[in-house]
């Protein structure tokens, strides 16, 4: 029986659901505890650091700080240089620890090393480190002025500054009947996996071994590799069980890096796990606003849009942040047809902890901005939502489409989709029944929203699978899976492949000294790049054990034929030797072994769909999200149970961004929330969801057909929800989250 | 900055009998651990380092009752929100209490947090405090000097600060029973299991007019609010909507709330004037 396309039950979840699985905090290395003293100023010069009194203190066995690590450093920590380009962008790669200036509150001054926790706490507040504040600059309006520089060396805090051009702007801004204005923001939030990051690293005899929460242990390893001047081959990075990143631990962190440190000079493995409010400095997200003009007929034609995108950076440029003003601009026209568009892009540093990528990084951006252009043009023009983007999607028989920026959609049919869709979801029933709720006096919305994203993100992926002698199958995979259950997926399509038992399969990521080479999960890419690198190295297994079986049978490997854990003599079907049997013969004779190593190229894929959100907004102006519906085209479907589920995580976080989580940063530069009132959704808080997937996919070009779902539902689900409470309130809003107290 | 987690070190003290706890008190430098709910945060976040911690817990079996005594209810301070919102007594005798502490926080809050804790921490936005105050509860605060008995409009002095010394222990809150009383807890929460935004407690006796009415905030101030006077100008009247409106406008206006993450002052003003007339609309049945 064939698995893809069923809902397999996840493979390796006992551990996770009896408290058994094993994060950075729970291995069990005799190593120092490390903590670190950080800058209550957003921005100030550090006159001294006096370490005296804490290394003093009982327990403590070292305090290093700029000055200790900078002789090791080779440079400081970069950018994804697989997606980003340095050379648009001015920056000053990050150190260890701070060097002359402390640029946030929160930043990393000095890492104390002892025996435990509890003493190095206490140590931490027994450095003292002589500051002279500066005036700084909270907000990017403020850091725009260039009164403050951040970072001297480049002269200005805007590190970011291209304009994203396509088509005869000028002439579509005439031609116009209306010329609409718009100003829409999406505020800063907290990635928030449950596991707060961690660290262990190890240095002896000039190999480093590191455990890390990661989801991208060898381009950690390449980093650590660049910054330290360590030979790759001689630092092996292990991913234990990740509880959650979002994306945000490809952020590479300079806590990271001096743990690293500290575990070379002290010649002995050194800890570090972030506590919660570590957590909520290590990395944030969003925060963009976009103000521009679209130029509209009357009939709803969406001839262009033109417009100013700033993205605040907070106040270093991290690994991951360069991706969001570089990919919000050509993603902005979406699946529409809009043949003429300006935006200029602008990154800001900020004197505010940094951002980094989080779920969807970029798209929930650019999503947000159109799906509110779209919904504000057919308010000032008194059509109907739907009908507005009816009329502006690319049509099926132009895709391959390429947008006005030069971005190329590989397949799909958006039209179709909207409209079985909204038909699919019961969108025109439930606004008739939020209408005759507020007939009532219940303020009750109901809210639609459109999205093409873009996700794969090439530029290839590894997968490798081993038979052994007795038959059972271990694939090694660049797909770095913490949490989402894709290695179930990836059994599932090697299973097909092979044609054997699922349980006869293991899955394997995660180590740079077992996986040959990865790129890593993010970016909804797993099942289409680490399954279709499975699957391709699978079949290339499978032609070995026919190599194998035609041996044993005597026959030209042509005629061997491969069905349901037998290989058959096609001319004489009586003659066959079993899976078992050919495994064993594999490792005896000639050209023993039976492995395929694959690394497969890939490119971006453009999953699309619609998702539609019912909301009630009580007297106090407090927004439930009652029922939350999806129906997307995501390519191939491999495992309906683990996409429902990226739906469904994705939605909760989509709650979160629409109307409860704010990182507020105050005017000093701090942050003003802690997880008791940044608030992430309870289950109290999350809808009724129901998601379909297209019955009629549209397929990637990767082997496995499949696009990716990983991020969708956050990546339109806050346009939908704020649709929906506009439709409630009967009130534009333009930003998330949504505020009880803008609503009443 | 804020990288905290760990608290200082502390000694524990597991005292065998009240009277043992209360000359550990006198030493000095010690605090009581209930529930732990609002204690260990404030030791995680160090803004409490004391020497010593004294675990009250021991002596569950003796603070945690939930007496009858006809005319009023005595609670002593361990009984925890699970055990005071599920009593039968609580219930039917003080029913406004019973509703309030299934409201306090989410499950495990309720399971360990008790009465006692929560009114000697005195959040500004607890829940229990506007009970207290619209209970007219009496407290029993004990030391090794003896007993004293404090009104609930009395013991609140302000945020987190209340008439316990430091070597004095809460042992007990006595609310009247009053019968024949509509009641309400209206709380506004952002997310479940927070703290209010803000708080109503309602007590009234309706008949064809307006008896008595007790109404008391949280979350509006320095610590829970009863607007005594005010409260006087619906009291032996039938009220009509229009009475309810202008008693809300004035005593939201009286009230100078907090601005933080969870909604600026002007906004909480709002809120409170709105869940008022919600409030006693529903308590007093007044039509709108
Ligand atoms: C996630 C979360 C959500 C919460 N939500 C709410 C909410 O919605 N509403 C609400 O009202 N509260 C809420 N709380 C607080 C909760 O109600 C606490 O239980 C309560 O504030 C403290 O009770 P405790 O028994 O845990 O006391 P502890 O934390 O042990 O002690 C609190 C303070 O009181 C002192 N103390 C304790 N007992 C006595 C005594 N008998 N005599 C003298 N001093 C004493 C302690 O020394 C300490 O200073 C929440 C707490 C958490 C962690």
């Amino acid at each position: 029986m064939k698995y893809s396309g069923r809902s397999i039950k996840r493979l390796y979840d006992d551990k996770f659901v009896t408290g058994r699985s094993s994060y950075v905090d729970d291995l069990q290395v005799s190593a120092m505890h490390a903590g670190f003293v950080r800058s209550p100023y957003a921005h100030a010069k550090i006159k001294s650091i006096d370490t005296s009194e804490a290394l003093k203190s009982p327990g403590i066995v070292a305090v290093f700080t700029y000055k200790d690590f900078s002789p090791l450093l080779k440079r400081g920590i970069g950018i994804w240089e697989t997606y980003e380009d340095p050379k648009q962008w001015k920056f000053v790669a990050r150190k260890a620890l701070a060097d002359n200036k402390v640029r946030f509150v929160g930043e990393p001054v000095a890492i104390v090393i002892g025996s435990d926790k509890y003493s190095v706490r206490d140590a931490v507040d027994k450095v003292n480190v002589d500051y002279e504040r500066l005036p700084s600059a909270v907000s990017m309006e403020d850091a725009l002025k260039d009164k403050v520089i951040i970072h001297e060396e480049l002269g200005t805090n805007v590190g970011f500054d291209s304009t994203f051009s396509g088509g005869d702007v000028e002439g579509s801004f005439k031609q116009a009947d209306k010329i609409i204005s718009v100003e829409i923001t999406n505020n800063r939030l907290i990635p928030s996996p449950m596991e707060p990051r961690g660290i262990i690293a190890s240095y002896e005899s000039g190999t480093l071994n590191v455990w890390y929460s990661t989801q991208v242990p060898h381009a950690a390893r390449s980093e650590f590799s660049k910054v330290l001047g360590i030979p790759s081959s001689k630092i092996r990075v292990i991913m234990p069980d990740v509880g959650g990143a979002f994306g945000s631990k490809v952020n590479i962190m300079p806590e990271d890096l001096s743990v690293v440190l500290s575990s070379i000079k002290l010649g002995r493995p050194v800890k570090w796990v972030a506590t919660r409010s570590e957590e909520m400095l290590a990395s944030e997200a969003r925060h963009n606003t976009f103000k521009g003009e679209v130029a509209v007929k009357s009939d709803g034609t969406v001839l262009g849009i033109k417009g100013d995108l700033l993205v605040d950076l907070g106040s270093y440029l991290t690994y991951t942040a360069p991706l969001q003003p570089a990919i919000i601009p050509l993603m902005i026209p979406s699946a529409y047809r809009i043949r003429s568009a300006s935006i200029r892009s602008r990154a800001i540093y900020t004197n505010t902890p940094p951002i980094t990528m989080y779920r969807g990084a970029s798209r929930p951006e650019a999503t947000f901005i159109i799906e509110r252009i779209m919904s504000t043009v057919a308010d000032e023009l008194k059509l109907d939502d739907v009908e507005v983007r009816e009329k502006n999607l690319v049509k099926p028989d132009e895709v391959p489409y390429t947008n006005v920026f030069g971005l190329k959609y590989d397949s799909g049919d958006y039209i179709s989709l909207l409209r079985s869709g909204v038909n699919k979801l019961g969108y025109y029933d439930m606004r008739k029944y939020a209408e005759e709720e507020r007939k009532k006096g219940r303020k009750v919305g109901v809210g639609m929203a459109f999205y093409l994203e873009i996700s794969g993100f090439g530029p290839w992926e590894y997968g490798e699978v081993r038979v052994d002698e007795n038959g059972d199958v271990i694939v090694i995979t660049g797909g770095t899976p913490h949490g989402q259950g894709t290695e179930t997926a990836i059994a599932q399509l090697v299973s097909d492949a092979l044609q054997v038992d699922i349980s006869r399969i293991r899955i394997v990521w995660g180590d740079t000294e077992i996986v040959a080479s990865s790129m890593g999960t993010y970016g909804s890419r797993t099942i289409s790049a680490a399954g279709s690198a499975a699957q391709v190295a699978a079949s290339q297994v499978l032609e070995k054990m026919k190599k194998v079986a035609a041996r044993i049978m005597k026959v030209d490997v042509e005629e061997v034929e491969y069905r349901e854990g037998e290989f058959i003599n096609k001319k004489d079907e009586r003659v066959k030797v079993s899976w078992d049997d050919v495994a064993k013969a594999g490792y005896t004779g000639t050209d023993p072994g039976i492995y395929a190593q694959v690394t497969l190229q890939g490119d971006v894929t453009f999953p699309y769909g619609v998702h539609v959100a019912l909301v009630e907004v009580d007297d106090y102006g407090i927004v439930r999200v009652k029922e939350y519906k999806a129906y997307d085209d995501i390519g191939n479907v491999i495992n309906p149970a683990l996409a429902e589920g990226q739906i469904m995580g994705g939605t909760v976080q989509a709650v979160g961004q629409a109307i409860y989580e704010e990182a507020i940063i105050n005017d000093d530069g701090g942050l003003a929330v802690t997880y008791a009132d940044y608030f992430i959704p309870t289950p109290v808080e999350v809808p009724q969801i129901t998601s379909f997937f297209a019955e009629k996919p549209h397929v990637s070009a990767y082997p496995v057909g499949s696009k990716g779902v990983g991020e969708a539902a956050l990546i339109v689900g806050p346009a939908a929800i704020v649709r929906a409470i506009e439709n409630a309130v009967n009130k534009p809003i333009n930003k998330t989250p949504v505020r009880p107290e803008d609503l009443i | 900055m804020r990288c905290n987690m760990y608290p200082t070190i502390f000694g524990l003290y597991e005292p065998s009998s009240i009277y043992d706890t209360l000359d550990f008190l006198d030493n000095g430098n010690a605090k009581i651990i209930a529930g732990g709910q609002s204690l260990i945060p404030m030791l995680k976040l160090r803004v409490i380092q004391p020497k010593f911690l004294v675990d009250l817990n021991k002596l569950r079996g003796d603070l945690d009752y939930i007496e009858d005594r006809g005319k009023s209810i005595g609670l002593g301070s361990l009984a925890t929100h699970a055990k005071i919102s599920t009593d039968q007594i609580v219930k039917s005798k003080i029913p406004l209490l019973s509703v309030t502490a299934s409201k306090v926080g989410d499950m495990q809050v309720r399971n360990l947090g008790t009465l006692g804790g929560s009114v000697s921490n005195a959040d500004p936005s607890a829940d229990y405090p506007a009970v207290l105050l619209a209970y007219d509860a009496t407290l029993t605060l004990i030391s090794s000097g003896g007993e004293r008995k404090v009104k609930a409009s009395e013991f609140f002095k302000g945020p987190f600060s209340t008439e316990l010394k430091d070597n004095e222990i809460l042992r007990e809150v006595e609310f009247p029973v009053l019968e024949g009383y509509a009641y309400k807890y209206e709380k506004i929460v952002r997310r479940a299991g927070d703290f209010a935004m803000v708080g109503i407690a309602v007590l009234a006796k309706v008949s064809d007019k307006v008896e008595d009415l007790r109404i008391a905030y949280t979350g509006v101030g320095e610590k829970a609010y009863r607007p005594y006077e005010l409260e006087k100008e619906l009291v032996g009247k039938k009220v009509t909507r229009d009475d309810l409106e202008k008693f809300a406008e004035k005593v939201s206006a009286t009230l100078t709330p907090p601005s933080d993450s969870r909604g600026s002052s002007s906004y909480r003003k709002k809120v409170a004037k709105i869940a008022t007339i919600k409030t006693l609309s529903e308590v007093l049945g007044v039509v709108s």
